[in-house]
């Protein structure tokens, strides 16, 4: 009886990230945790193709609106991390969500932009994502409460003025 | 007796926590960060008479038009007030520049080049002069 209490509990264990979704794999460089993070959340390398991420570590020197330079040790490191997770390299389950619809020859050059994010997004007004509370969609924190933790899980948004009942966001009136 | 032993420890309390004000201040690393800058300044402009916390306080406040749109001014993202703290427009924490407040700034060269050139670059749409750097550390300083 212990033994078959035991063996559930490690099924249990072992299904239970499959089926809540779960975070990303961690970021295992200490560059890119330390450089992307000074300025803001940590996006995943698994969200954007090799392409897009080549673009973009290309021209941190106008990187969305900003002044991103690094050193050439230090953007060698971090543009190797994202080009050996890309979303068409990294042969995880969330890669290939992320990878689905992409046009590799028209890469996205923002994940807002990736067909995943659109779909997933598309019953969320353009009020919300302008309001004063989240101010633009590149602060998937507003919303997704574990995304520092790399947790974008529906289970874990709460929308600013809303509550969140079994998924179904219900707009505050009181 | 047992007064005689409180006023020591209270004094020496004190001695310890105006000394350890004082040291936070006065850097080494700092001190020579500061002391580089000086020295190309005047290289860069052999006029150079010293800096200026009062020019780096102006170069911090203004609204300049040379950089990028969304960064017209230092305090667009450190604040207006150099002993709070700031958020990057993605809204990640600055910590305050303020050395009264933030005792490790302005302390690891390797960090200041980095900012300096990125930050200089995004507001101004050029490096700084070695005077700007040391005018804005200056005014930082007495902060």
């Amino acid at each position: 009886m212990t033994r078959l209490l035991v063996l559930c509990g490690l099924l249990a264990a072992l299904a239970s990230p499959a089926m809540a979704g779960g975070a990303f794999p961690p970021i295992t460089s200490q560059a890119v945790n330390k450089e992307c993070a000074e300025c803001h959340l940590l996006y995943r390398p698994q969200m954007l193709p090799a392409k897009s991420w080549a673009a973009i570590m290309g021209n941190l020197a106008n990187h969305f609106g900003e002044d991103a330079s690094l050193d050439p040790k230090t953007l060698a490191e971090v543009t190797d991390y994202h080009m050996a997770h890309a979303s068409d390299v990294d042969q995880g389950r969330r890669a290939k969500k992320f990878l689905a619809g992409v046009d590799l020859n028209n890469p996205p050059m923002k994940i807002t932009d990736t067909p995943r994010f659109i779909n997933k997004h598309d019953d969320v007004s353009a009020a919300i994502f302008a309001s004063k509370e989240v101010g633009s969609k590149s602060r998937c924190q507003k919303c997704h409460t574990t995304a520092n933790e790399g947790d974008f899980d529906e289970d874990n948004v709460v929308i600013p003025g809303h509550i969140n009942i079994f998924g179904f966001m219900i707009k505050k009136f009181w | 007796m047992k007064t005689l032993a409180l006023t020591l420890a209270i004094t020496l309390a004190i001695t310890l926590g105006i000394s350890g004000v004082n040291s936070a201040q006065a850097n080494p690393a700092r001190d020579a960060i500061v002391a580089a800058f000086a020295a190309q300044a005047k290289a860069e402009n052999p006029a150079f008479s010293g800096f200026s916390a009062a020019a780096g306080d102006t170069l911090f406040h203004s609204t300049h038009t040379g950089g990028k749109p969304d960064t017209p001014s230092c305090s667009t993202c450190h604040g207006a007030h150099p002993q709070s703290s700031g958020k990057t427009r993605a809204e990640k924490v600055i910590e305050p520049m303020a050395v009264s407040v933030n005792p490790t700034r302005f302390t690891d060269t390797e960090k200041v080049d980095k900012w300096f050139f990125r930050n200089c670059r995004s507001v101004l749409g050029r490096e700084c002069t070695a005077q700007e750097k040391g005018d804005y550390l200056t005014f930082m300083i007495s902060q």
